[in-house]
């Protein structure tokens, strides 16, 4: 480790990286202007940094940069003996586990500019990423309508009233051009028609939102006396069955 | 044997007049305890000896540099570690192992106080007594620049009139703390938050801003190396440790 710092300090340094000027917070109450050079540092904590990208799982990387900033945040104030920072410590460990691998840098004009990763602890699939030949990735729009409705469930609805989660559509009930009409006609509705029927997917996106409008328009309709007492429930329970 | 101070000693003037100053004031045996972080600057054992000629008791020096690389930067790298987003806790690090191992030394030379050349207004001063009290809370602390009201005048003056064997530049305008993570700097000129750092400020980079300016390739840059007769004689300047 001392051997990357002293090597990366001569690299890094040679061109610049890791000047730093900037008014800071002291943890005695003041602000103060300080100076600072850490080239291997810097240069090092860029890399670390990519490769966590490369190799760590979206949810925990999300909580780890908060972690990271509380972790300095102590360490600046002189809490490095402190449970909370052994608490700390503990959880970046556990983060930690796939991190690695190998970093390609650019160290020029004052900045350590990543060119190039490669781990085999790699979470990057070239196969789902590609826009080219060779492309994996499902973009039928049913495990991604899954994923944007799991908050609207656990957003629950009114108390005691059991969510329901809308039936994501069909891929089979569509045809292979993903149009859910236009079967009885000789001829095929104009590509311009076709396209815009592809927004179905977003449609479903969308629909416990607009349920959960119609909801709202049902009750205001109620107070304002344009629905009966009896009408209203009437209309919640359709609107619970259409979903949403 | 009498009760025993141990000092954090960096080799500077206001540390080696604390030698002697702790005595005088308290009666007892100052050991001094140098700390070797990667800050470069002078050889370890040449600072050794001041201790000892500046009327230590015992001197001790201390060669931390993968200690501190694999316990303190190590963790900062995995952690990311930018204080306010872009300060990577240069001193913050070193602070924790020099109190590490001031307690190790005072439990070792039957020490119950220890000593640091800390003014009141810095960080550090709350990190090594933070640290300590974490790590020895039987352990009390003193510090004569602080808690006496140092000057950089009064310290020489001082240390002029007892002879110490410390050259010192009354001029020399920096406040510097470096190891192997990186370098602060502090001084009278950058306290002006609209002044621009002049490269007179730096020893660890050169001017990324010099090749474009001089619209030509590497070459300049070729065989550049860390300044380090600045770090030399910036590392010891007379004032404050609040290097943050």
């Amino acid at each position: 480790m001392l051997q990357a710092i002293q090597i990366l300090n001569e690299r890094a340094g040679a061109q610049g990286v890791g000047r730093l000027d900037l008014v800071e917070d002291r943890l005695v109450g003041i602000k103060s202007r300080e100076v600072y050079e850490a080239p291997g540092a810097i240069a090092l904590i860029t890399a670390h940094m990519e490769l966590e990208n490369v190799t760590v799982e979206r949810e925990l990387a999300r909580f780890k940069r908060a972690i990271d900033q509380r972790w300095g945040e102590l360490v600046y104030d002189g809490q490095w003996y402190s449970p909370l920072k052994r608490a700390l410590d503990s959880f970046i460990d556990e983060a930690q586990q796939a991190v690695s691998g190998d970093i390609r840098m650019i160290l020029h004009a004052g900045k350590a500019t990543v060119t190039g990763r490669r781990s085999d602890t790699s979470l990057y699939d070239f196969s789902l990423a590609t826009y080219d030949e060779g492309d994996r990735f499902d973009q039928s729009p049913g495990p991604r309508i899954h994923s944007a409705l799991r908050h609207v469930e656990h957003a629950g609805g009114a108390p005691g009233r059991q969510p329901v989660l809308i039936t994501p559509p069909n891929p089979a009930a569509e045809d292979h051009q993903g149009r859910l009409w236009g079967g009885r006609f000789e001829a095929s509705p104009a590509e311009a028609m076709a396209t815009l029927s592809r927004s179905t997917h977003f449609d479903w996106r969308l629909a416990p939102y607009d349920v959960a409008g119609s909801r709202a328009h049902a009750r205001a309709l109620h107070q304002a006396g344009l629905l009966t007492d009896d009408e209203l429930p009437a209309m919640i329970d359709g609107l619970d069955a259409a979903g949403g | 044997m009498s009760d025993r101070i141990v000092l954090a000693y960096s080799g500077g003037l206001d540390t080696s007049v604390c030698i002697g100053w702790l005595a005088e004031e308290t009666g007892r045996e100052v050991v001094a305890v140098a700390i070797d972080v990667g800050q470069g600057g002078e050889d370890m054992e040449v600072i050794r000896q001041r201790a000892l000629d500046c009327g230590a008791v015992e001197a001790v020096v201390v060669d931390a540099k993968d200690e501190f690389a694999e316990d303190f930067c190590r963790p900062a790298l995995r952690a990311n570690a930018l204080y306010m987003d872009r300060y990577p806790l240069i001193s913050s690090l070193s602070r924790p192992l020099i109190a590490r191992h001031l307690v190790e030394a005072a439990r070792f030379h039957g020490a119950t106080v220890v000593s640091h050349g800390c003014t009141g207004k810095g960080n550090d001063q709350v990190r090594f007594e933070v640290g300590i009290a974490n790590l020895a809370p039987e352990l009390s602390v003193i510090a004569p620049v602080r808690d006496y009201a140092w000057t950089r005048e009064k310290a020489i003056a001082y240390a002029e009139d007892k002879g110490l064997p410390i050259q010192q530049s009354k001029s020399s305008p920096y406040s510097i703390d470096q190891n192997a993570w990186g370098r602060a700097v502090e001084t009278g000129f950058l306290e002006d938050i609209w002044n621009a750092p002049i490269e007179d400020v730096y020893a660890y980079t050169a001017d990324p801003c010099h090749r474009a300016r001089a619209g030509r390739g590497n070459d300049h840059l070729r065989g550049w190396e860390p300044d380090r007769d600045r770090q030399r004689k910036g590392l010891h300047a007379p004032g404050h440790s609040d290097l943050e």
